[in-house]
């Protein structure tokens, strides 16, 4: 599992406790993310791209709220990437 | 569905993730509190312990990176736990070793002290600035591993009074969490002054229980050894002083024998006080030894009676056992001190009642035990003064037209205290002044 993975995972997760299931509705609504096991969560494809994808998913149904959610859980994770490597949208 | 229609439902939408994100962060701030809350409500009441499970709680369950529990001792502050993520699990030595473990004076220029000092909350620019005595690499590597951008202090305070400091290391939070964050910290410290103070509180209790045990200790054996010390020679004094009386009965003058008289009374009422107050050291010790055995009830009043004939007839009183069934009652209880108890009422009454007057003692059974009563026609007692009776040194007021009456003031708690050692009860009626007084003592009917 890799940062972008852990990231995805975390902002899930995060998601999941303001709002439920739908969050995970919602996640696998993005072409390449799937679920393999109850709650994990696997990238298929360009991850920072399928990252990225998913916050805006957050953010257009849920606001701007959601966004700094998923940017609270997506720090961590993301922290040891270099910044040109980090989604635009969860740079700080 | 109309564009207007699409952004009504997203704008629904969006409300509610907001108001969903609001109950979440309140349920997490409550789920904190209610654990610091058990941890109140537990049996620990060690500081380090309670203080422990709070600063790593707050670590795990707020998500914080460094926190730290102080309590002030007067004019030193000292350190009681802290707690790390497990990210510094790393830097847990170096945070030993060189957060704030030395106790800081009250007078320090440092923040935490000053924010104990002057009752506010500080915020500190970083956790370099905050303990200047760390190794300052090692410091700014906590920081950013951390994500340390500041640390806070908050002064805990209980009854307007400073207790201790809590401190806490802060990262950027986003805005939408901040208020959150805010109000969490704000409700944990008084949950923490709550916690501590209660531990306080209860060591300050052991503390008290601890000498005041040392000090009962100390007075027990005091009082023992004075009242042997005392008992010794006043009974030697009395021994000698009935010798010389004897000897002398028919050769001394009256004057001179009057003194010999007061002499030896005086000493026989300092030995009865040094033995009244051995018995109150003994019951109030717990170490009033009963020996309970099948008693004649019936049989010790009447001994008793004809012990104290000698006195009752002096002061011209009747002394009788009012004993028309004739039948011997038997009791459960210790034969010396149920004799005490007899001979103190009776005396009681002999003192309280004038001459002609009369004593009647009687037994009877009543639902499995048996009640003897000691009714005097004497001067009796006023209803503010029967609730007195039985405390420690207890006189009644005198009327200054009657003779004054000796005693220790003992004598009644002594028995209430033997009576009910023994599984009975005691108590007093009277009509009012001189409508005399009857003394009641219950005993277990032996089988």
């Amino acid at each position: 599992m890799d940062a972008y993975d852990k990231a995805a995972q975390q902002i899930i997760n995060a998601q999941k406790a303001i709002i439920g299931p739908l969050a995970i509705e919602e996640a696998k609504k993005i072409h390449g993310i799937t679920m393999q096991l109850p709650d994990i969560i696997v990238l298929s494809g360009n991850k920072a791209e399928l990252l990225e994808e998913l916050v805006r998913q957050y953010e257009l149904f849920f606001g701007k709220a959601s966004l700094e959610i998923c940017k609270e859980a997506a720090k961590q994770p993301l922290s040891q990437l270099p910044t040109d490597q980090v989604p635009q949208l969860l740079r700080s | 569905m109309t564009l207007a229609k699409i952004e009504d439902f997203s704008h629904v939408t969006k409300s509610l993730y907001e108001q969903n994100l609001e109950l979440t962060e309140r349920n997490k701030t409550l789920s904190i509190l209610q654990r610091i809350n058990s941890i109140i409500l537990s049996s620990a009441t060690d500081i380090q312990q309670i203080a422990g499970q709070i600063a790593n709680l707050i670590v795990k369950e707020a998500d914080e990176k460094i926190v730290g529990l102080f309590l002030r001792d007067k004019s030193t502050i000292k350190r009681v736990s802290f707690a790390v993520a497990s990210s510094l699990d790393d830097f847990k030595n170096d945070m030993d070793a060189y957060f704030f473990k030395e106790n800081i004076p009250l007078s320090d220029s440092g923040f935490l002290a000053t924010a104990i000092r002057e009752k506010k909350s500080i915020i500190v620019p970083n956790f370099v600035s905050l303990v200047p005595q760390f190794p300052e690499e090692k410091a700014h590597t906590i920081q950013t591993i951390g994500e340390i951008t500041q640390a806070a202090i908050y002064p805990i305070i209980t009854h307007e009074e400073v207790i201790g400091a809590f401190i806490v290391s802060r990262r950027e939070v986003t805005d939408a969490l901040k208020a959150y964050t805010e109000d969490l910290i704000n409700r944990l410290v008084s949950m923490i002054g709550i916690a501590l103070n209660n531990a306080l509180l209860y060591q300050d209790i052991q503390q008290a229980n601890q000498e005041l045990k040392h000090l009962d200790k100390l007075k027990d054996e005091f009082v023992s050894l004075v009242s042997h010390e005392l008992r010794t020679p006043l009974t030697t004094v009395k021994g000698f002083l009935s010798v010389v009386m004897d000897e002398t009965k028919d050769t001394m003058d009256e004057e001179h024998k009057q003194m010999l008289k007061m002499a030896y009374g005086s000493t026989d009422r300092l030995i009865k006080l040094v033995n009244d107050m051995l018995d109150v050291s003994r019951i109030e010790s717990g170490k009033l030894t009963i020996n309970q055995t099948k008693l004649n009830l019936t049989d010790l009043v009447k001994n008793c009676i004809a012990e104290l004939q000698p006195v009752s007839t002096k002061q011209k009183i009747t002394v009788a056992l009012d004993d028309k069934s004739d039948i011997a009652h038997y009791v459960s209880a210790d034969p010396d001190k149920t004799k005490e108890v007899i001979i103190n009422l009776v005396n009681n009454a002999l003192k309280f009642t004038p001459q002609g007057g009369s004593v009647t003692l009687s037994c009877k059974e009543d639902q499995g035990m048996i009640i003897t009563t000691v009714k005097d026609t004497g001067r009796g007692i006023t209803p503010e003064d029967l609730t007195k009776l039985f405390g420690k040194f207890t006189r009644l007021e005198e009327n200054a037209n009657q003779p004054k009456i000796e005693g220790t003031g003992l004598g009644l708690y002594i028995s209430k205290a033997i009576v009910e050692a023994q599984g009975g009860r005691i108590w007093v009626t009277s009509e009012g002044r001189n409508m005399g007084t009857t003394f009641y003592f219950s005993l277990q009917k032996a089988n």
